[in-house]
């Protein structure tokens, strides 16, 4: 099956770009050192690790992070603490836009943060300071922000799953498993398949891996076995011990020298009447905050070491006869004694100091256990040198005797073979190793399984060479609820709305959104509250006149009468005869908003078409008297609304444009501030300054800032229903008192005012009636309506065009004015995009 | 499809009895904690028995008495083998709350239930899960997946779900919404805002407990300072403070706080000690030290330290006996030259072992105070003073304020309590049991005759004899023996059987050996069969066909592979010394008698109570009910009176949780299966490729229509898109999303409108456009409605709400 996939995969040309899952070494491709490798699938990123290269300094040891833009990191997932998996981790969380989360098991967590502290230590000391990456400031912040994973959980980000496994190697150590839209992706990081002293050697998911990403240190080379690399290592500590020499052990402070330490304990506490008198010395910077760190992670430790604890209640990194020390100053000059010593290369420091003073004599021994890199002492002193170089200068005879025994918990050739043998994944990505090494394995893989029913895919990739798979997921729903009563047999028809949240598809009927997938159906629905004060009749007849014979319901209540009629069996028009206003009620959606639209249209157009003016005897609406100054300044006023488009741009300018229509119908004369900020009222010789913002009003004159303040409550009232409730639509202010104040101060004033202030004015003596339902209320309102349908008049297509054409064409030219804006912006977006 | 689920109480529903529960989920039978107090008897175990061997997989959720206490006696005593799980700080303390338990019962009285070994074999049969460690059930149960979430309340505490096919049961008992000093708040309480977490939300049935659900504590921090003054209080009078605790749990928490308390006084140190007396004492300590990861609190901010020892307890002493803190109080009181005084932190809860001990003896000191964290066992003795000291302090209370805290003096009270002691046997008894050891010793002696005198039958038969030493050989045939008694799952009591029915062979009285085994378990019972055989053996062989002679020690199981594979085993038998000493030692070499005593004390002592129980309060527990939005609700584990509150609580229609309510009653059998239909579906590319799909609360959803189809290989149907429907149907367009305001309002700011709400919760929008909620006219779902004038504002914030919704 798999084969006829991977053919299939030549055939087809990739359809969609989100069916290819990228794995991008960034760091570790056919090298060993700055782990870090980059997974996307389906528009996602992970990054698994995060580490410096050993051989490079400063910013050449960083992986090749600039493959991908941080912020589109969603991941980060961190293996275990060593330096070459894990120091980048501050500097890309604290030096770069990485915005995701980043994750460690406890226990790497927990000795990174001081592993790390040593390695700022070091390289500050060693180097100049411009090359460190990253201070110790950088690394709490970081630290802080590194979230815990357990071994065996599992977390769900976003649609992404992931689990850690134990990988042995060193504590904490993890492999990943990461699963996105069902490709499931094994990250092994370093890891082990030992069983040692205290770790876990790492596990088999058991679950089928599509993509394994595996490390190749040893390549195809293989290990002695474990019991006889510790037979062989005890064997020369004794020998040493017994002819009383100093035993001189190398080792860095965290790892592998811990499992060192349980073995010398326990061979101490069983032959301990033979060595009552040998004392052994770790001797390191790290070497308490180390075993304090072990101490405390002893649960995630093997069965083993979890069962000492519980039988005895003793913690086995509790060392009885191991002394943890800073300094040498305990040590003595002559043997027997055994020393586990920083640096782990002999580089300088305690470990090169010890060796210096016991590389004279021939009873000393000195047994390298770990890895030593290429020009460090540790690794030339193996080939018989004769003497060595001193710090201090000069030569130094050696007799000691070297021994070799490596204790490094990486898979060994074989093991590896097995572990891809037994994971079966169809795609292999070899990482951390040398580059021959590396081929070699490659090779030994593909000619193991050519021809057999595993056909293997395997990758090599360099650093910075995606490679591309192809997987084409299938998507399966659950059917839940309602839906699922009957599995369908063939060709049976099935409907539902399909949900997916992070590449889970749910399939359910609408009635049972909320439940399975907590996604509501929900109404919209409108009301529309449109100034109206002329009678019933003569709505009915527009609006039957451009819909049709309309239904009719009527409703009587002790205010009187309301009468509601349906258009298009969507829209409620319902006209109460005390009302100055029509409400329009519809539930949303393209078609009803539509009609709704005509619908309004027809309504503002009934009080002011000739038509009605006929059959109503009444007077045409205020507008007909606009001056030409006016109508440019409401032209202005629309364009100003218009510009904003569809949200909201300067609120003042806008209030203000349109206070001053307003009072411009009430007043003659009045002056707008330049910046818009105020509004001077002139009424004979009384003056009077409206501020725009606040709609303050300061005036010498008493009258005429009392006549003014009803007004501008109006005005507010008209423009912003809503700001007080209390007065808000659609309740009708009491409307009588104010007519009155203004009747008093239109005589107190009359002498000195002028025609076209009396022409605009609506006439103070009639009536608040409803045999003249035309009041300067109502007018006013419909103006401010008129102002402010801008959107209505774009909707209903001019449907409200009457005498005033004037404003018509603003409104029209403010739509055209309007509509590059976004394109402007989204030129401007290009462009930046192009040039980044 | 959904599987069908069922819930029994086997023992505490309607009362504070300890928990176990049996749900059945298809034909799976999960065993929800296995509690039992000290006493172990009662109706619980008897139910326990008879399902016991049914089960198919255990779940532990707390390390005490109340939620594990049975679990060693069911598994050693009634077949509970089937698989266990409880998280890896679960699994650690539990083992110690029962080995101290077990330890405290022998030491005092007869106690034959079950030994330290069986709690040692019990706990090896579980697996330890971490937080969050989706755990599949093993064989042909693989459908039901169990996860452990934290619970706060005890380290490892554990709210569970079990989930399988359509249906999440989600068993919350008891829980901590709260941080503590040395845990973190339960994983329920994870969502935004301390709101319930969302995964957790909304299972198919909820299983919670009534426990505190009409109890009204002041806030903790109140409870913590009235904690520390009381002892404050008996330090400065120069009195002893004892605290009884249980042994691996809530204990953490006080010695924590005591320790932090006292490691910020010095002068306290030197007239008083503090203390944890506990038969594992000393183990709790280390334990804990070793579990500090799994902790939160104040140790968290411990664990980033760089030499900090999280969790230390520097100053508690742990002792493990009253001879050890007498020995702790009267040295010192020999060098400075004053009696020292100690705040005692002993086992166990419910009052009983060391706690009585120190009890009786400060009970009439009238310096001394015994401070109740929390309200223990019914029927102990902890809950005969809890129910004092609250007609005592809480007679004048209104009902429905916080319950007040602190120390109460009954005046001339007398209190009466059972001691339960071993005392040494003396003048005939000691005669007697002198006998009887005899015969035990007589009759080992034949038995092991017997087996001599059988080897070497066989090894006249055999050619090459004799020159084997016969200490290897009978050690051999022991094992032999104890092999075969463990292969064919005999007790203790079926082989002393066959050892009688061998007496008798040997004496010449019959010749027919009956061998009582088990026949095959059918249902609930046992079905017993007696086998007649005629008594042969099988010679073994001793040499092979080259005549080597077998070395039995090659073929022998070792007891641990891998540890023989080490260069060098660690036998370690030094370190056990400090830890495991004493009690198991005597009671070999002295012969000792238990003695029950009962003795009135005059209670002249302060009595506290201060609840530091470290479960939510009833109001949090209410409210977390409502917030997880359970389809089902059942409620147990708590008074008649507080399960109805709770009940009724939910049931009030302004909260409306859920209509299906449970409060069943021990026994009861539930059906609470959902009916929730699933099958699986996969979705043609075609059809995926065409479906519009709108993003709406971080999913995309989308109308699909297309016809089933079938291809050879599998059952699941595939939906293939079906062309003619789908040009044909049309649907009115609909929207879907989030009715809710508040979500709205931060859309429409985020998008430069003003929005607030009035008094009526109304969203008003730039003061011109009024979005409210409404219940429409014309379906019966959630409905929006925007009112306003025509006017930009209008148009402008529709296109808002028509973006934030979805159209499918």
């Amino acid at each position: 099956a798999m084969a006829a996939k991977r053919k299939a995969e030549l055939v087809v040309p990739v359809e969609d770009e989100n069916d290819l899952l990228r794995i991008t070494p960034l760091g570790a491709g056919r090298e060993v050192g700055r782990s870090c490798i980059l997974l996307q699938y389906k528009g996602k990123t992970v990054m698994l690790d995060c580490g410096l290269h050993a051989g490079h300094e400063g910013i050449n040891s960083l992986p090749f992070l600039d493959e991908v833009d941080p912020a589109t990191v969603d991941l980060l997932l961190v293996t275990h603490f060593h330096i070459d998996h894990a120091a980048a981790v501050p500097y890309y969380l604290e030096k770069t836009t990485f915005k995701g989360r980043t994750f460690m098991t406890r226990p790497t967590k927990g000795v990174f943060r001081w592993l790390a502290t040593d390695y700022i230590r070091v390289t500050n000391t060693s180097n100049s300071e411009s090359t460190a990456l990253y201070s110790e400031a950088d690394l709490v912040s970081a630290h802080a922000k590194i979230e815990e994973i357990d071994v065996h959980q599992q977390i769900e980000i976003g649609g992404i799953k992931f689990t850690a496994y134990n990988a042995g190697h060193v504590l904490g150590a993890a492999m990943f498993l990461i699963e996105i839209a069902g490709v499931k992706v094994l990250y092994t990081g370093d890891y082990s398949r030992e069983e040692d002293r205290h770790l876990v050697p790492a596990e088999n998911p058991g679950v089928p891996v599509s993509v394994l990403i595996t490390e190749s240190t040893y390549g195809l080379h293989n290990h002695e076995p474990r019991v006889d690399r510790e037979k062989a290592f005890m064997k020369q500590v004794r020998d040493v011990v017994r002819r009383r020499g100093c035993c001189l052990l190398p080792v860095t402070a965290l790892g592998r020298t811990q499992e060192l330490l349980l073995i010398l304990e326990e061979y101490w506490r069983r032959y301990i009447n033979e060595l009552e008198n040998v004392p052994i010395f770790f001797i390191s910077a790290l070497g308490k905050t180390g075993t304090r760190l072990y101490k405390q992670y002893v649960m995630d430790m093997s069965r083993r070491i979890q069962r000492q604890l519980s039988k005895t209640g003793q913690n086995p990194f509790d060392f009885r006869y191991i002394k943890t020390r800073t300094g040498a100053s305990e040590v003595p000059e002559t043997g027997p004694c055994v020393v586990l010593a920083t640096p782990g290369m002999l580089q300088s420091g305690v470990s090169r100091k010890l060796l210096e003073r016991w590389a004279p004599r021939p009873e000393n021994g000195l047994i390298i256990t770990g890895y030593s890199v290429e020009g460090t002492l540790a690794r030339e002193i193996n080939n018989s040198m004769d003497d060595i170089p001193a710090l201090a200068g000069g030569r130094i005879p050696r007799r000691i005797a070297v021994t070799n025994i490596s204790f490094s918990a990486h898979v060994d050739g074989a093991q590896n073979c097995a572990f891809i043998d037994e994971i079966r994944a169809p795609f292999v990505v070899l990482v951390h190793g040398e580059e021959n090494a590396m081929m070699r394995l490659r090779a030994n893989i593909v000619d193991k399984y050519k021809g057999s029913d595993y056909e293997v895919a395997v990758h090599a990739p360099r650093n910075a060479q995606a490679i591309e798979l192809h997987f084409h997921g299938e998507k399966i729903a659950r059917v839940m609820g309602g839906l699922a009563t009957k599995v369908p047999g063939q060709g049976d028809y099935a409907a539902g709305v399909l949900v997916e949240k992070d590449f889970n598809y749910t399939l359910v009927d609408v009635a049972d959104l909320h439940e399975f997938a907590s996604i509501a159906p929900v109404v919209v629905e409108q009301q529309q509250y449109v100034p109206y004060s002329s009678s019933f009749s003569l709505l009915r007849l527009h609006l039957e006149q451009m819909f049709g014979e309309l239904p009719l319901t009527t409703e009587k209540s002790n205010s009187g009468e309301t009468n509601i009629l349906r258009v298009y069996d969507a829209v409620d028009v319902s006209h109460s005869s005390w009302k100055t206003h029509v409400e329009v009620e519809w539930e949303g959606n393209v078609m009803n908003d539509m009609a709704a639209d005509s619908v309004v249209a027809v309504i503002f157009n009934t009080e002011s078409s000739p038509a009605s003016v006929k059959i109503t005897q009444g007077r045409s609406c205020s507008h007909s008297h606009a001056t030409a100054d006016e109508t440019e300044d409401n032209g202005d006023g629309e364009n100003n609304g218009g510009a904003s488009g569809l949200v909201r741009t300067d609120d003042n300018q806008q209030i203000a444009a349109k206070l001053a229509l307003f009072l411009r119908q009430q007043f003659s004369q009045i002056d707008v501030a330049e910046d818009n900020s105020s509004i001077t009222v002139h009424l004979g010789s009384a003056h009077a300054v409206v501020d725009s913002c606040t709609l303050n009003v300061t005036s010498d004159s008493q009258v005429l800032k009392s006549r003014l303040a009803p007004i501008i409550a109006q005005v507010h009232r008209t423009m912003r229903p809503l700001a007080h409730r209390a007065t808000a639509l659609p309740e009708e202010p009491p409307l009588a008192q104010d007519m009155q104040e203004k009747d008093e101060a239109d005589q107190e004033l009359e002498p000195e005012l002028d025609m076209e202030a009396d022409e605009v004015d609506p006439d103070p003596d009639q009536e608040e009636a409803e045999a003249e339902p035309k009041d300067g209320l109502a007018a006013e309102q419909a103006d401010a309506n008129d102002m402010d349908s801008m959107a209505v008049d774009s909707n209903s297509d001019g449907s409200n065009s009457h005498d005033d054409s004037d404003g018509e064409d603003g409104g029209t030219e403010a739509q055209e004015t309007a509509t590059p804006t976004p394109t402007t912006a989204d030129g401007v977006d290009a462009s930046g995009s192009q040039s980044r | 499809m959904a599987s069908a689920l069922q819930f029994t109480a086997i023992s505490g529903a309607h009362s504070e009895e300890a928990v176990c529960y049996l749900l059945e989920v298809g034909d799976a039978k999960l065993l929800l904690d296995c509690g039992s107090f000290e006493d172990y008897s009662g109706e619980g175990l008897a139910r326990l028995q008879r399902v016991a061997r049914q089960v198919d997989a255990v779940l532990l959720s707390h390390p005490d008495m109340s939620h594990l206490g049975a679990y060693p006696l069911a598994y050693a005593k009634y077949g509970l083998t089937c698989p266990a799980y409880a998280t890896q700080a679960t699994h650690m303390m539990g083992r110690l709350c029962l080995q101290d338990v077990v330890r405290t019962l022998t030491a005092r009285e007869e106690f034959t239930q079950f030994d330290e070994a069986d709690v040692d074999a019990a706990f090896e049969n579980i697996t330890a899960l971490q937080y969050a460690q989706p755990k599949t059930l093993p064989g042909r149960h693989a459908d039901i997946v169990v996860t452990a979430h934290a619970a706060g309340h005890t380290i490892g505490g554990t709210v569970w779900t079990i989930s399988s096919g359509g249906e999440t049961v989600l068993y919350a008992l008891d829980f901590n919404h709260m941080k503590e000093e040395h845990l973190n708040r339960s994983s329920l309480m994870e969502g935004a805002q301390g709101k319930v977490s969302t995964r957790l939300m909304k299972p198919t049935l909820l299983i919670t407990g009534a426990y505190t659900a009409l109890h009204r504590v002041p806030p903790r921090k109140r409870r913590v300072e009235c904690f520390l003054d009381t002892v404050a209080r008996a330090v400065r009078r120069g009195g002893n403070v004892l605290v009884p605790v249980d042994s691996a749990a809530r204990v953490l928490e006080l010695a924590y706080i005591l320790n932090e308390w006292w490691s910020r006084d010095k002068a306290r140190r030197d007239t008083h000690a503090l203390c944890l007396l506990a038969q594992c004492s000393r183990k709790t300590r280390s334990f804990a030290q070793s579990l500090a990861g799994w902790m939160g609190g104040g140790v968290e901010a411990q664990l980033a330290d760089r030499d900090a020892k999280p969790f230390d307890l520097r100053h508690v002493s742990t002792v493990q006996s009253v001879e050890e803190l007498d020995r702790k109080l009267g040295g010192d009181s020999r060098a400075r030259g004053r009696q020292r005084h100690a705040v005692v932190l002993a086992s166990l809860e419910s009052m009983s072992g060391f706690a009585l001990d120190l009890f009786v003896r400060w009970a009439a000191g009238k310096k001394n105070v015994v401070i109740l964290p929390q309200r223990g066992p019914p029927a102990s003795l902890a809950r005969h003073l809890y129910t004092r000291w609250w007609d005592r302090t809480q007679a004048r209370r209104p009902t429905d304020t916080p319950m007040k805290l602190g120390a109460a003096r009954l005046s001339r009270a007398h209190v009466s309590v059972t001691v339960k002691k071993r005392v040494p046997l003396e003048g005939s008894e000691l005669d007697a049991w002198r006998a009887q050891e005899r015969r035990r010793r007589e009759q080992e002696a034949a038995r092991d005759a017997l087996l001599k005198r059988k080897r070497d039958m066989l090894d006249d038969d055999d050619v090459s004899s004799a020159s084997d030493s016969d200490a290897a050989d009978a050690a051999a045939a022991d094992r032999r023996l104890g092999m075969a008694a463990a292969a064919g799952d005999m007790d203790a009591a079926t082989f002393s059987q066959l050892d009688l029915e061998t007496e008798r062979l040997l004496s010449g009285q019959t010749y027919d050996l009956y061998v009582r085994g088990r026949g095959p378990v059918r249902g609930l019972y046992l079905v017993s069969k007696s086998y007649c055989m005629f008594p042969f053996q099988e010679k073994n062989r001793r040499s092979d066909d080259y005549g080597e002679i077998y070395d039995l020690e090659t073929y022998m199981i070792q007891p641990d592979a891998d540890d023989a594979a080490h260069l060098l085993d660690t036998a370690a038998p030094d370190a056990d010394k400090p830890y495991e000493s004493d009690t198991a030692a005597r009671s070999e070499t002295r012969p000792t008698k238990p003695v029950t005593k009962e003795r009135r004390l005059q209670l002249n002592c302060e009595l506290a109570f201060v609840d530091m129980e470290g479960r939510a309060d009833g109001t949090s527990v209410s409210n977390i009910v409502v917030q997880l939005m359970p389809k089902r609700l059942v409620i147990v584990h708590g008074t008649s009176a507080s399960t109805t509150a709770l009940a009724d609580f939910c049931r009030d229609p302004t909260v409306e949780v859920t209509k299906e309510i449970y409060t069943p009653a021990v026994g009861e059998i539930l059906n609470v299966s959902s009916g929730v239909n699933v099958y699986r579906m996969r979705l043609a590319d075609a059809l995926v490729k065409h479906v519009p799909m709108a993003a709406v609360q971080g999913c995309m959803v989308g109308f699909v229509s297309g016809r089933a189809s079938f291809s050879h290989e599998d059952q699941t149907p595939v939906l293939e898109p079906d062309h003619a429907e789908l040009t044909n149907a049309w649907r009115p367009p609909m929207l879907v999303g989030d009715p809710r305001l508040s979500a709205l309002r931060a859309v429409l700011v985020r998008q430069g409108f003003a929005a607030h709400f009035d008094s009526e919760g109304t969203l008003v929008c730039n003061d011109a456009v009024a979005i409210k909620r409404a219940s429409s006219k014309r379906a019966k779902c959630d409905t929006i409605k925007i009112l306003g004038t025509p006017s930009p504002d209008f148009y402008s914030i529709r296109a808002v709400v028509y973006a934030y919704l979805a159209v499918l």
